[in-house]
């Protein structure tokens, strides 16, 4: 899960890594809007939309505003803005900062190497990979299992930056700060870009970019405060349903993530577009196939559906009566493309014979493709 | 032959006595898996299906003897434990089916790993079955059957809609592996490839990969030295459709930045000289017609 710039540097006052002292404004709550009037602002300030999408900066999203005039009207621009879909629902009100220098610094795992590795350069505030490719000698990379000695930062740095070596003994000392945070934590990544120097000579993060492991219990206290995800996302959550809403009008429902990503390819294929992505997993209940069915559609761009089930573990029968569950519970009108393969698909298809009285458009097919070519021409 | 396991690969269990670890050992015994022991800490000295359940790894090598390969499948929590346990004790195949493991802890397990000589397979994998032999893992029985093609893959379901379509198609499996969804995995495609070369009953290979990582990218040249040793390769990439920065159920199939994106595999894996195929249906086609070139040129 991706953090907001604001619970990152939350963090980073946690672990006293020096960061900008900022307010946080919420739309939803307008006392707090209101009173932003009376608040006490000494400018400039830097208004940051806070969304989890990158790029907010090219889109609009940051501001700074000058006086109380340019607030107020910037404010309620940043209210209206929607970046990638996204809309933005808090603003966090930074300190501005005269800047002498941008630094990168990063933990990141990196999957091929089954490491992590620990990246600094001296050019920060622009985007990582694009320093890579144009000046890679301007980039340090440390790569380590699991632990790191203060020694192997400090060489790191010096590798790409000698000039100040106070600065030096300061971004050390944010860098094993960071490290403690990436691990305690369970990050993924752990991003300050920029790292500044301020004209005073202090070295602090300006801006924060956290993932944390979703397989970790850390991710359970920041999944009330995400906003950046749909109604639907969240109660998959809750039930524990791997779901993705997608922006097409076909729901695909299937069993095991890489044949439920292949059904979505299929429907593309022939020119359909995926509403959502959803797992019901290995060895699927009927209890937990009926509930995949309502909750995918609760989305109400949804057209047709598609079911895709090989049984494996998985057993056609307790799809089946889950699809057959589902359907008796709500009347849902719309059409239904069904494949089912595997173990007991003879039962499975028996049981399915039912559906025909509830839902009067259910169509069986005999494998993924004809289903991708069916549910399609349904929508036309 | 096959790769990896055979027949006669003695195999215990770790997590024996949980759901998962239980009724999975029904499945594998009755494929004919030499299981000699279980463990699950503190269940030492009962027995599950007439299989003796031990305490810890070191005390079935103990009574026991020579221990092969073990099928991991306690719970993510307890899981990189139970791998460094079975790495310290120089098991050499290590199948881990525990999906949820974090990357945190499978850091501290690829530290023991790297200075062992063990091979893991997964984490969150279906594991390893070597057709009419033996079966490492929870890949359905009745979709096994003995034959010519080697199948790695980092999806369970297509690859079980695979194995079966290569048995009603007559073609059968040699070894079918299962590398696992998660990022932060032991055996790659590039290793399970150069270990079909070098079978010689295979004698065609399947490999089905997914967005996410660039394994696939990194897997090329040993495509390439199978193609030139007259075993073609079919590769079928899930993911096509699928949105920038959205984990799709497995934990490593995301799309991140620039990296990840399944036009890069398909582009190496085809300059490779590998067959990309669209829809699952194909495959055992392909492979017919590719296999009766390679006759004709020989």
């Amino acid at each position: 899960m991706n953090l907001y710039e604001y619970q990152g540097k939350k963090l980073f006052e946690k672990y006293q890594i020096p960061t900008t002292k900022g307010i946080l404004i919420d739309k939803n709550l307008e006392n707090d809007y209101i009173s932003l009037n009376e608040l006490n602002i000494n400018f400039p300030v830097v208004l940051k939309s806070q969304v989890k999408v990158g790029g907010r900066g090219k889109a609009g999203g940051i501001k700074v505003a000058n006086n109380k005039d340019e607030f107020m009207k910037y404010i309620k621009q940043l209210f209206n803005l929607t970046i990638k879909g996204v809309k933005v629902n808090k603003i966090l009100i930074d300190e501005y900062v005269p800047i002498e220098k941008e630094f990168y610094l990063s933990f990141i795992i990196d999957r091929s190497k089954n490491q992590v590795v620990f990246i600094f350069s001296p050019l920060g505030g622009i985007d990582i990979e694009e320093v890579a490719e144009k000046q890679p000698d301007k980039i340090s990379k440390l790569f380590f299992d699991y632990e790191l000695f203060d020694f192997q930062i400090r060489d790191a740095i010096l590798k790409v930056y000698n000039e100040k070596i106070d600065v030096v003994k300061q971004i050390e000392n944010i860098a094993l700060k960071l490290f403690n945070l990436f691990k305690e934590n369970d990050c993924i990544l752990a991003e300050i870009n920029p790292l500044v120097l301020t004209k005073d000579g202090r070295v602090f993060a300006l801006d924060s970019k956290i993932i944390i492991d979703d397989n970790s219990e850390v991710v359970d206290q920041y999944e009330e405060e995400d906003e950046d995800i749909s109604v639907i996302e969240r109660e998959a959550k809750v039930r524990n349903l791997a779901y993705v809403e997608l922006d097409g009008d076909i729901g695909i429902i299937g069993n095991g993530a890489g044949l439920v990503m292949t059904t979505m390819d299929l429907v593309g294929l022939y020119n359909g577009k995926p509403a959502n992505f959803l797992d019901v997993g290995g060895g699927a209940k009927a209890e937990k196939v009926k509930e995949s069915i309502h909750l995918v559609l609760k989305n109400p761009k949804i057209k047709a559906l598609f079911i895709n089930i090989f049984g494996g573990i998985t057993r056609c029968d307790e799809v089946a009566k889950g699809i057959i569950q589902a359907f008796q519970e709500q009347s849902y009108s719309i059409p239904v493309v069904i494949r089912l393969e595997g173990t007991n698909k003879q039962e499975g298809k028996a049981i399915l014979e039912q559906l025909k009285e509830l839902n009067k458009e259910v169509f069986f097919v005999e494998n993924a493709e004809e289903g991708a070519q069916k549910v399609v021409s349904l929508i036309k | 032959m096959g790769i990896l396991v055979d027949k006669n690969t003695r195999v215990i269990v770790q997590g024996i006595t949980g759901k998962e670890g239980s009724f999975h050992t029904k499945q594998m015994l009755e494929y004919g898996t030499n299981i000699v022991a279980g463990v699950t800490p503190y269940k030492g000295g009962q027995e599950f299906l007439g299989i003796p359940v031990y305490n810890t790894v070191s005390e079935v090598i103990r009574e026991k003897g020579r221990v092969d390969a073990t099928v991991i499948f306690v719970p993510p929590k307890l899981a990189s434990n139970s791998i460094i346990e079975a790495i310290l004790n120089d098991i050499k195949i290590i199948v881990v089916i525990t999906e949820g493991i974090t990357q945190h802890d499978m850091l501290k397990v690829h530290y023991y790993l790297k200075r062992s000589n063990s091979i893991m397979i997964g984490p969150n994998c279906p594991g390893v079955a070597t057709a009419g032999q033996t079966k490492l893992g929870i890949i359905p029985n009745n979709v096994l059957s003995p034959g010519i093609v080697g199948l790695v893959s980092r999806s369970g379901t297509i690859s079980y809609e695979i194995l079966k379509l290569l048995k009603d198609h007559n073609l059968g499996q040699t070894t079918a592996i299962g590398l696992g969804g998660d990022p932060l995995i032991g055996l790659r495609f590039k290793q399970a490839l150069e270990m079909f070369l070098n079978d010689e009953e295979t004698k065609a290979v399947v490999m089905v990969g997914e967005i996410g990582g660039s394994d696939e990218e990194d897997a090329a040249l040993s495509v390439k030295k199978l193609i030139e040793n007259n075993k073609p390769v079919v590769c079928f990439i899930a993911g096509k459709n699928s949105p920038e920065g959205k984990r799709m159920g497995h934990a490593g199939a995301i799309i991140m930045g620039k990296s990840g994106k399944p036009e890069y595999k398909i582009n190496a894996l085809k300059q490779a000289g590998a067959i990309i195929t669209d829809t699952i249906q194909e495959i055992p086609i392909i492979l017919k017609k590719e296999l009766s070139k390679v006759k004709l040129e020989n």
